[in-house]
């Protein structure tokens, strides 16, 4: 466990972090619901929004803001599926639509990890940080989903 | 270069979120709660409900504990509650859980604690890995108290183990009252304590079980169901534990039109608590059952008869892996079947430390494990050969010679020989959370030696626990492995695979028929 002592006032430039990382965070959100515009969007900002309230207890706010994204994005998701009349957000643009049909056939969380790692392009420790897992979790998840992306999608290699 | 898969993957750098998204954010929070879908309301209020018929009986009790000062237990019917005690110390705010006068310590997870005036330090933890021997039990329908010094708290229970975080259901509380829900199974019980000086989260893994007297809930078993299929075909076990099911063949008896058996090794993939029962089910007249205790991987001579007549026996306390041998009776025959069980969660064992190198010195690695043995050699520039020589008293995997010999000089680039105990590199651990539907599965040890790098595909003959060692075979797969540890094992039987596992965490990744990753 780290403790790092800093200063209470000091804050996070959170217009900056939303123009630098909020693409990222909708982009996972959008894989992890398979396609889900309605709950991406209110998952990357309810994530957002709870994390300016909570500005100074919070030293690593990326981190956090993926937990929180991650956890509301799924209660949404649970919540959805009990519904049952469910508007569907989900039809994806023609190039898309492989993707998410592809995307739709591994877990959540192996979605989550397939995406942290090759799309938003972090190392396995930082995926595990913004999933709130341990990393050998993410090892497994990745192996998974890469396997059975390779499967659905094709292994050739491309330029 | 990128493989298909990935190109497609790239196709989401072009999803943008929609404009809306910054005036959303402008907004504000919707609050900390997401509005609970109809099945977890109800859980709430079934809660609830179940609060307010105990709370009944603890009506005098909870109006003697508003009058106090709030630091103490009243008795009169909460005196053998189960007790949490929230403290702030001048380093930072700590928990403690007293059940029946056993006291166990809340893992402290998220914090901000004001250390010194105006200087505020906060960590965001990710959680720890607990294990079924964490659990602390607690009787559903028992009262919860908190006592201590903080001046507000929540409490939820989390899947068991916190990986992944998922909420399961609060736990309401009436002032510094609560109640253990009635939900067996296995959690992670959150308290989320508030001081003036700051907060922290502090988890304790629990298992919640019927209340004393209760018929054991099948959930809480290992059950085991044989069943004669109306076919006239031989029945087969299915084996229940939680969530996780199996079904086994049989193995041995006498039946109708069956002339042989196959005996693949079969095993169960979770471990088992100790002490938790065993249920039989099913249409046999009758059913007898033993536990052979397994050490390193082979049956001992030392077996646990279980008396099966009332329909349950309960499994050992002790943990260590066993063979769990069933025999059924029905009118048409008999069949026997076993399977490998694990109880209690055992460490693998832990590697032995790296011999120090010195550049153009042959190091000390006599007595280590090959794999610890050969990055030494890599280390100080040395190309290495291994040779498997049984050695009596060795345990197999340990280097027993070096040529030349340690403390020789010797110019990096140079081969240093290796004798190694053993006809076979041993390869210990246990196989954990195989994502298959159907697979024999192979409980076996390791000791963590002879990590190699995947360069290609290479055959080293292994010595597995429990399965012939000519029969084994470890693959080290020929794929890029920087995201996965220190290597992919592939452990073959007689040219088929059975599974793929990742040598660091042991968990595995793909088996037998998944078609997951070539396997």
């Amino acid at each position: 466990m780290m403790h790092i002592v800093r200063e209470a006032s000091s804050g996070h430039d959170f217009d900056a972090l939303f123009r630098a990382e909020g693409q990222g965070v909708y982009r996972t959100m959008y894989a992890f619901t398979v396609g889900r515009r309605d709950i991406a969007e209110d998952a990357t900002a309810e994530a957002f929004a709870r994390a300016i309230a909570h500005a100074g207890t919070i030293r690593e706010p990326l981190r956090w803001i993926y937990r929180v994204a991650f956890r509301v994005a799924a209660d949404e998701l649970k919540r959805d599926r009990e519904v049952s009349a469910a508007v569907d957000g989900s039809v994806a643009p023609p190039e898309l639509v492989g993707l998410m049909d592809a995307l739709r056939q591994l877990s959540p969380n192996q979605r989550a990890a397939v995406v942290l790692r090759h799309v938003v392009d972090l190392d396995v420790h930082e995926v595990a940080h913004r999933m709130g897992v341990a990393t050998p979790t993410v090892r497994v998840h990745l192996h998974r989903a890469r396997g059975k992306l390779r499967e659905l999608l094709g292994d050739e290699e491309i330029d | 270069m990128p493989e298909r898969w990935e190109r497609e993957l790239e196709k989401l750098n072009d999803v943008d979120a929609p404009v809306s998204t910054r005036a959303r954010i402008a907004e504000g929070s919707h609050g900390e709660g997401v509005p609970p879908p109809p099945g977890r309301s109800q859980r709430v209020v079934a809660g609830v409900v179940a609060f307010a018929v105990f709370g009944g009986a603890l009506a005098f009790a909870l109006g003697a504990f508003r009058d106090g000062d709030g630091t103490t237990v009243v008795d009169q019917g909460l005196s053998d509650a189960v007790v949490v005690t929230l403290f702030a110390e001048r380093t930072g705010p700590t928990a403690t859980m007293n059940v029946d006068g056993e006291v166990a310590d809340g893992y402290g997870s998220s914090t901000c604690w004001e250390q010194e005036p105006g200087v505020v330090g906060c960590s965001d933890v990710v959680g720890p890995s607990f294990t079924v021997e964490d659990l602390i039990r607690l009787d559903a329908g028992r009262a919860l108290v908190i006592e201590g010094d903080a001046d507000r708290w929540t409490a939820e229970l989390a899947a068991f183990p916190i990986d992944d975080y998922e909420h399961v259901m609060d736990v309401p509380f009436e002032d510094r009252v609560g109640m253990v829900p009635d939900e067996p199974g296995r959690y992670v019980l959150v308290i989320s304590a508030t001081w003036s000086r700051g907060d922290r989260q502090f988890f304790f893994p629990v298992r919640i079980v019927p209340p004393r007297g209760s018929p054991t809930p099948a959930s809480d078993a290992l059950v085991a169901a044989l069943r004669a299929p109306e076919d006239g075909s031989m029945p087969g076990l299915t084996l229940s534990y939680g969530p996780r099911e199996r079904e086994y063949y049989a193995q041995g008896g006498a039946w109708p039109g069956v002339n042989g058996f196959t005996l693949p090794l079969f095993s169960f993939p979770d471990p088992l608590i100790p002490g938790d029962p065993l249920r039989i089910e099913g249409d046999a007249s009758s059913v007898e059952g033993e536990l052979v205790v397994v050490r390193d991987g082979s049956l001992s001579d030392e077996t646990i008869r279980l008396d099966l007549t009332e329909g349950v026996a309960d499994l050992p306390t002790e943990a260590g892996f066993y063979e769990l041998r069933l025999t059924g009776t029905w009118s048409r025959g008999t069949a026997a079947y076993f399977v490998r069980i694990q109880i209690g969660e055992l460490e693998p064992a832990e590697p032995s430390p790296l011999p120090s190198v010195e550049p153009g010195v042959v190091p000390e690695a006599i007595g280590v494990g090959e794999g610890d043995a050969i990055k030494a050699l890599a280390q100080a520039g040395y190309e290495v050969r291994s040779e498997y020589v049984p050695t009596e008293g060795v345990t197999a995997g340990i280097v027993v010679s070096l040529d030349p010999s340690p403390g020789t000089a010797l110019d990096p680039g140079s081969t240093v020989h290796l004798v190694v105990s053993g006809t076979t590199v041993a390869l210990d651990g246990y196989l954990t959370d195989l994502a298959c539907s159907a697979v024999d599965m192979m409980p076996f040890a390791h000791t963590g030696v002879a990590v190699l790098e995947p360069a290609g595909e290479s055959y080293i003959r292994v010595n597995v626990s429990g399965i012939q060692p000519s029969d084994a075979i470890v693959q080290v797969l020929a794929e890029p492995n920087d995201d996965v540890g220190r290597g992919i094992w592939n452990l073959e039987r007689t040219g088929q695979v059975l599974a793929v596992i990742d040598w660091e965490t042991l968990q595995g990744i793909a088996c037998r028929g998944s078609g997951v990753g070539g396997v």
